[in-house]
C-alpha cells in the first residue's frame, strides 16, 4: 500500500538541440489505494511518467516518491511496484500455474506459501479451472487474465497496468473493464492504469490525470473532467461523441449575455456563474462548448430550447445520434433510439443553461 | 548501475572490440605491404611490418602475364551468369514455395532444397567431374562451372526468397488482382519491387560465392576457362613462390566485391530487414 | 444491374465456415454483415471478390455468374482490413492503381484521383509513402482505391474499425453522402453492431456458417430472430435469464428459475404468441437499457444490490444482484450508485424478450 507522489517530475531525451522534453513539470498525488488513470493520446508523455514510476527510466529532475520516501535512486524491483502490459507476455512452456508461480520462485518464496498464493489470485481472477493449460490453449481475455495474476501475485504497494486493455475485442474489453474494477475493490492497492482510451480511463479510475504535449491538462474525478474541464482540449478528448465546439459572439439582450453562435440563428442562453465570467473577461466571442448528451429530447423542466435541421440520423441501438446543422453550425445530439426524424426534418433540443461551457476563444481555457 | 559500473563495461567492450578488429584487420595490412615489397625483402627471416623499398610496380607486373587479365575476364562472366542464372530460378522456385507449396509437402521441399547446401562438396568432386567430362562441351568450359555453382547458389537463392516472399502479405497481390491485375502484372507492379532488395543481397551472396571457388575450378576447368583462384599458383615459379604479384593480383581481384557491396549497401542493408515492410 | 447475389455459398467441409449461405443486394443498396470476429465474415468477402474458391454454390454480379471468375475480371472492389497498401509506391501511385490497371489516359486519371482525394480530403498526401501516413489517412486512402475503381460490387472489410471514435464519426457520414456507394452493390462486414445499425440498409447477423437474420436495423436489434442476434447486438450485452412462464389469473408472469421469487409480468402484446405456443420453458432476455434504476424501496418487488457502477460519458452502466442473478443496466448519466447500496429496478416489460430454451429463436415473432 502506498501513496504516489512525483513533485515537479520532468523527463528529457537526449542533449542540446535535438533534447525532447517528454514530461514537464509534471506534480501529481495519487492516493494509498486510489484507483489513478494516466490518460492521453499517443506522445503526450503517459508512458514515460509511468516508466519513471516503476522505475525504467531514469528521472531527469523532481521526485518520484512512495509514501513520502523518495524513490529515484531506487531500482524498480526495489520498488514493490509491479506492472501489466499491453502483450501478456506469458511464457509458452509454462501452465498457467507455473507461470503464475514465477515471479515468487524468483523471490525465492517457499513451496506452500507460492501455492496459497497461486490459490488466491486464481480465486481472484476466476480462473482456477485453467490451472493445468498451457498459454496457447487459452482465449485472448483468459491470457489476459494469467498475465494481470502473475503482476498481482507479487502483492506489491503499487500496481501499474499499461494499456491492458487495447487490443481486447469489445465484448470481451467491456467485461475485463469490470473485471478490473471488482479486484480493485477486493485488493484496495494503489493502481495507476495507463491508456488512450478515455472510455476505459473514466469507467475505472476514481481520478484520471489528463496529459497533452508533455504536461499535466487537468486531475480530477470523471464529473470535474465532463463539467468543469480545465481547457477545450479536455473537453475535446472526454466524452463520445466529442463535445461539439462553436465559435459564438456574446450578444447583450437586456440582461444576461446570449452567445449567438457565428453563421447561423442559433443563440445559446448561459446561467449566472458563466455570465459573470464572461463579464469578467471582457470578450466579445468565445468558444461555446457542450456536450451531445446535454441536448436533450425531452424536457424536464428548467430547460432552454435551441432548433436545427436534422442532417444525419444515425441509429445505434441503445440510442440515437442526431446531427444537426443550423446555416454553417454542424453539432451532435445524443437523443433516444425511438427519435426517428430523418434528414432534413425540423427539431427542437433542450439544455440546461449550466451545461452549456465557455473557452476562451484564443487560449482555449474553460472560462466557466 | 552507477555511472563507475558503467563506465568500466565501456572500457571493457572497447578492448574486445580493438582486438577483433586487431585480428580482423592485419592479415589485410600484412597483404598490403607485402603487395608493395620486392621479392627479396618478402623472403628475409625476419618480416618487415613497413615496407624498406617500395614497389608499386608489382601492380603492373601481374599484368604481363595475359592470363591474368583473361582469367579475371573468365571469373567475371562465370560469377555473373552463374548469378543471373541463380536469381532467375531461386526467385520462380522461392515464389512457388512460398505462395503454392504451403503445409507438409512445401515445407519438406523447402528443407530438402536447403540441405542441398549441408553436405561436403568434395564429396561430390569426382562424380560431378565425370558427369561434365559426358557433355558435349567437355569440363573444361564456361558452362560446366556456370552448371556447377547452380548446385551450391540456387537452394540458397531459392530459400532466402522464399523468405522474402512470404514476409510480403499475400494480401498486396490481393489487392492488385481486385485493381484488375492478372497474378503475373500483379508479380511484376507489387510483389517484386518488394522483394527487389532482397534479390540484391541474394544476387550479392551468389556472385561472391561464385568468384572465389576454388576447389571445382581447378579441378574442372584451367586451360581453355581459367578463373582467378586458379590463375594465382601460376605466380610460383618452379620452387619460388613471387608472393608479392600473389599478393598483388589478390588484392586486385578483391576489388570487384567490395566494389558492389559499396554500391549495394543501401539494397543490403533493406534486404535483410525486409520483414519490417507492412501494409 | 449491378445487383449482387449468393446462391447457396458453401465454404470448408467438416466444420463449413459458411453454409449454404444465400443473400441478394440489390443495386444502390448498403448491406452490412454484422458477427463476432472469426465467424467467417472476411471469407464471405474473399469469396465475394473470388480471392476463395467456394466448396459450393455460386456467386453473381450484374446477373452474371462468377463464379469461375477469377479476381481481376469480376468487376469487385475491395478494401482490406489491413488496408493493403502498396508500401513501395505513393498515395497517388496507390489509388491509382486500379485505373492503370485498364490503362486510361493520364490527364484523365489524374482529374479522378484528384476529385476523389479533394472528397476524402487526402489530396496533401498524394506524394507520401504509405509508412509516412497516420491510419485514418491510409484507410482514405484504400477507399479512395476502390472508390476510383468504379467497380460493379463494394467489398468492405472493417474499413474504420481500427480508427480512433472522432474520425470514426466523421466517416460514417461520409459512407451515407458518398454516391458511388449508392450508385452500386455495397458488402460491407463488421464486427461492431453500432456501426452495422448505423451504416446499413439493410443488416445480415452472420453466424454458425449462415445469416441468422437480414432486416432492416431497428428490426434487427429490437425483434431480434434468436438469443444469438440479441446477444451481439447492444453492449452491454443483453441480460439472459431461464424462467417458466405460469398463467396466473388473467395474467402470464415469467418466473425466473434462478430467483423463484421474482415474477415478471408478460405485456399484452406478447401474450398472445406465448400462450400459442404453450408457456412452459423459456429464456428471458433483458436489454439493459430496458432496466430503470431507482433508489431504495423496501416495498418495491424488484430489489437489487449494487455490485459494480461505472459512470461513462453519455451513460452510467450498474452491474448488480438481483437475489443471486447478475443483472447489469444503463442508467443515465448523471446518476451515482455506491457499491453495495440497494437499489429498486422496474423493467419495461413490453421490451422484454422470450427465447426458445433449446434452439434459442424468439418466441414472440
Amino acid at each position: 500500500m502506498a501513496r504516489v507522489t512525483l513533485d515537479r517530475v520532468n523527463k528529457i531525451y537526449g542533449y542540446g538541440p535535438s533534447a525532447v522534453h517528454a514530461v514537464e513539470d509534471l506534480s501529481l498525488e495519487i492516493e494509498d489505494g486510489e484507483f489513478a488513470a494516466i490518460l492521453g493520446p499517443s506522445g503526450c508523455g503517459k508512458t514515460s511518467t509511468l516508466r519513471m514510476i516503476v522505475g525504467l527510466e531514469e528521472i531527469t529532475s523532481g521526485t518520484v516518491a512512495f509514501d513520502g520516501e523518495p524513490m529515484n535512486a531506487r531500482a524498480p524491483e526495489q520498488r514493490n511496484v509491479a506492472m501489466a502490459f499491453e502483450s501478456y507476455a506469458l511464457y509458452p512452456n509454462f501452465n498457467v500455474a507455473q507461470n503464475l508461480a514465477f515471479p515468487l520462485e524468483v523471490k525465492g518464496v517457499d513451496a506452500s506459501e507460492r501455492q496459497r498464493r497461486v490459490e488466491r489470485i486464481a480465486g481472484l481472477l476466476q480462473i482456477g479451472e485453467l490451472m493445468g493449460r498451457r498459454p496457447r490453449e487459452l482465449s485472448g481475455g483468459q491470457q489476459q487474465r494469467v498475465s494481470l495474476g502473475r503482476a498481482l501475485i507479487r502483492e506489491p504497494a503499487v500496481f501499474i497496468l499499461d494499456e491492458v486493455l487495447s487490443h481486447l475485442d469489445a465484448h470481451l474489453k467491456f467485461q475485463m473493464l469490470f473485471e478490473l474494477k471488482r479486484i480493485h475493490q477486493e485488493l484496495e492497492r494503489t493502481m495507476v492504469y495507463v491508456t488512450h482510451d478515455q472510455m476505459e480511463a473514466l469507467a475505472l479510475a476514481d481520478r484520471v490525470a489528463v496529459m497533452s504535449n508533455a504536461r499535466l491538462q487537468q486531475f480530477g474525478d470523471r464529473d470535474a473532467l465532463y463539467d468543469r474541464p480545465a481547457n477545450r482540449f479536455v473537453a475535446d478528448f472526454i466524452g463520445e461523441p466529442p463535445t461539439n465546439f462553436l465559435d459564438a459572439t456574446v450578444v447583450h439582450d437586456g440582461g444576461a449575455p446570449l452567445l449567438h453562435v457565428l453563421g447561423s440563428d442559433l443563440r445559446f442562453a448561459v446561467d449566472g456563474e458563466r455570465a459573470a465570467a464572461i463579464e469578467a473577461a471582457q470578450l466579445d466571442r468565445v468558444t461555446l462548448g457542450i456536450r451531445p448528451q446535454n441536448l436533450t429530447w425531452n424536457t424536464d423542466g428548467d430547460t432552454a430550447v435551441v432548433g436545427a435541421t436534422v442532417d444525419f440520423n444515425e441509429y445505434l441501438g441503445e440510442h440515437t445520434i442526431l446531427t444537426l446543422r443550423d446555416g454553417g453550425a454542424l453539432f451532435r445530439a445524443i437523443v433516444p433510439p425511438n427519435v426517428d426524424a430523418g434528414e432534413g426534418a425540423r427539431v427542437e433540443l433542450h439544455y440546461r443553461t449550466r451545461n452549456v461551457m465557455v473557452f476562451h476563444p484564443e487560449t482555449d481555457e474553460f472560462l466557466g | 548501475m552507477d555511472t563507475n559500473a558503467k563506465r568500466i563495461v565501456v572500457w571493457l567492450i572497447l578492448i574486445g572490440f580493438g582486438i577483433w578488429v586487431l585480428f580482423t584487420l592485419f592479415p589485410l595490412y600484412f597483404m598490403i605491404i607485402t603487395a608493395l615489397k620486392p621479392v627479396e625483402e618478402i623472403n628475409r627471416m625476419v618480416p618487415t611490418f613497413w615496407p624498406e623499398t617500395f614497389r608499386p610496380d608489382n601492380f603492373r607486373g601481374i599484368f604481363a602475364d595475359p592470363g591474368s587479365l583473361k582469367s579475371l575476364i573468365d571469373s567475371v562472366i562465370v560469377a555473373s551468369a552463374n548469378t543471373a542464372l541463380s536469381l532467375f530460378l531461386g526467385t520462380l522456385a522461392g515464389y512457388a514455395l512460398a505462395r503454392y507449396l504451403t503445409g507438409v509437402v512445401g515445407e519438406n521441399l523447402a528443407f530438402f532444397i536447403l540441405s542441398n547446401r549441408m553436405f561436403p562438396p568434395v564429396a561430390i568432386l569426382i562424380p560431378m567431374f565425370f558427369l561434365f567430362d559426358a557433355t558435349p562441351w567437355g569440363t573444361d568450359s564456361y558452362w560446366s562451372l556456370i552448371i556447377l555453382y547452380l548446385v551450391f547458389n540456387m537452394p540458397l537463392a531459392t530459400w532466402l526468397m522464399m523468405v522474402f516472399f512470404r514476409d510480403t502479405p499475400r494480401e498486396l497481390e490481393e489487392a492488385a488482382y481486385l485493381d484488375g491485375y492478372t497474378p503475373l502484372r500483379a508479380f511484376f507492379k507489387v510483389t517484386l519491387p518488394l522483394v527487389f532488395p532482397g534479390m540484391v543481397s541474394v544476387a550479392m551472396l551468389c556472385w561472391i560465392f561464385a568468384w572465389n571457388e576454388y576447389l571445382f575450378a581447378n579441378l574442372l576447368t584451367g586451360t581453355t576457362v581459367k578463373t582467378f583462384p586458379v590463375h594465382i599458383p601460376s605466380f610460383a615459379a618452379g620452387s619460388q613462390t613471387l608472393w608479392n604479384f600473389v599478393m598483388a593480383f589478390s588484392l586486385v581481384a578483391m576489388l570487384p566485391p567490395v566494389i558492389l557491396f559499396i554500391a549495394l549497401r543501401r539494397y543490403m542493408v533493406r534486404g535483410l530487414s525486409l520483414g519490417v515492410v507492412k501494409g | 444491374m449491378p445487383r449482387l447475389e449468393l446462391d447457396a455459398v458453401c465454404k470448408g467441409y467438416a466444420h463449413p465456415v459458411l453454409d449454404r449461405l444465400s443473400l441478394t443486394v440489390d443495386e444502390g443498396e448498403f448491406f452490412v454483415i454484422v458477427g463476432p470476429s472469426g465467424i467467417g465474415k472476411t471469407t464471405l468477402l474473399r469469396c465475394v471478390a473470388g480471392l476463395e474458391r467456394l466448396d459450393g454454390g455460386r456467386v453473381l454480379i450484374g446477373g452474371r455468374d462468377v463464379t469461375r471468375v477469377p479476381p481481376y475480371r469480376r468487376g469487385a472492389a475491395m478494401t482490406f482490413e489491413s488496408y493493403a497498401l502498396y508500401p513501395h509506391l505513393t498515395v497517388f501511385e496507390n489509388i491509382a492503381s486500379p485505373l492503370r490497371a485498364r490503362g486510361m489516359p493520364a490527364a484523365e486519371l489524374r482529374a479522378t484521383i484528384e476529385a476523389k482525394t479533394t472528397l476524402l480530403r487526402i489530396e496533401h498526401l498524394l506524394e507520401r509513402k504509405p509508412h509516412e501516413i497516420s491510419g485514418g489517412q491510409k484507410q482514405r486512402t484504400a477507399l479512395a482505391r476502390t472508390l476510383v475503381a468504379r467497380p460493379l460490387v463494394f467489398l468492405l472489410d472493417e474499413p474504420i474499425s481500427h480508427l480512433d471514435a472522432k474520425i470514426r464519426h466523421e466517416l460514417r457520414r461520409q459512407f451515407h453522402t458518398l454516391d458511388e456507394l449508392r450508385r452500386v452493390a455495397t458488402l460491407y462486414v463488421t464486427h461492431d453492431y453500432a456501426e452495422a445499425l448505423s451504416l446499413g440498409d439493410r443488416i445480415g447477423v452472420l453466424g454458425h456458417g449462415r445469416l441468422e437474420q437480414i432486416g432492416r436495423p431497428r428490426d434487427i436489434f429490437e425483434r431480434p430472430c434468436n438469443l444469438f442476434v440479441a446477444q451481439h447486438l447492444g453492449q452491454p450485452t443483453i441480460n439472459t435469464y431461464a424462467c417458466a412462464l405460469e398463467r396466473q389469473d388473467d395474467r402470464v408472469l415469467a418466473r425466473l428459475s434462478g430467483a423463484p421469487e421474482i415474477r415478471l409480468p408478460v405485456a399484452d402484446a406478447h401474450r398472445v404468441r406465448l400462450e400459442a405456443s404453450g408457456l412452459g420453458q423459456a429464456t428471458l432476455g433483458v436489454r439493459p437499457q430496458s432496466v430503470r434504476v431507482d433508489g431504495a424501496d423496501p416495498r418495491h418487488p424488484l430489489r437489487a444490490t449494487v455490485d459494480v457502477y461505472e459512470a461513462l460519458g453519455a451513460q452510467g452502466i450498474l452491474l448488480g444482484r438481483l437475489g443471486s442473478l447478475p443483472i447489469t443496466a444503463i442508467t443515465p448519466p448523471e446518476a451515482r450508485f455506491e457499491h453495495g447500496t440497494p437499489v429498486t429496478l422496474d423493467i419495461a416489460s413490453d421490451e422484454l424478450l422470450y427465447f426458445a430454451p433449446d434452439d434459442g429463436r424468439n418466441l414472440v415473432l
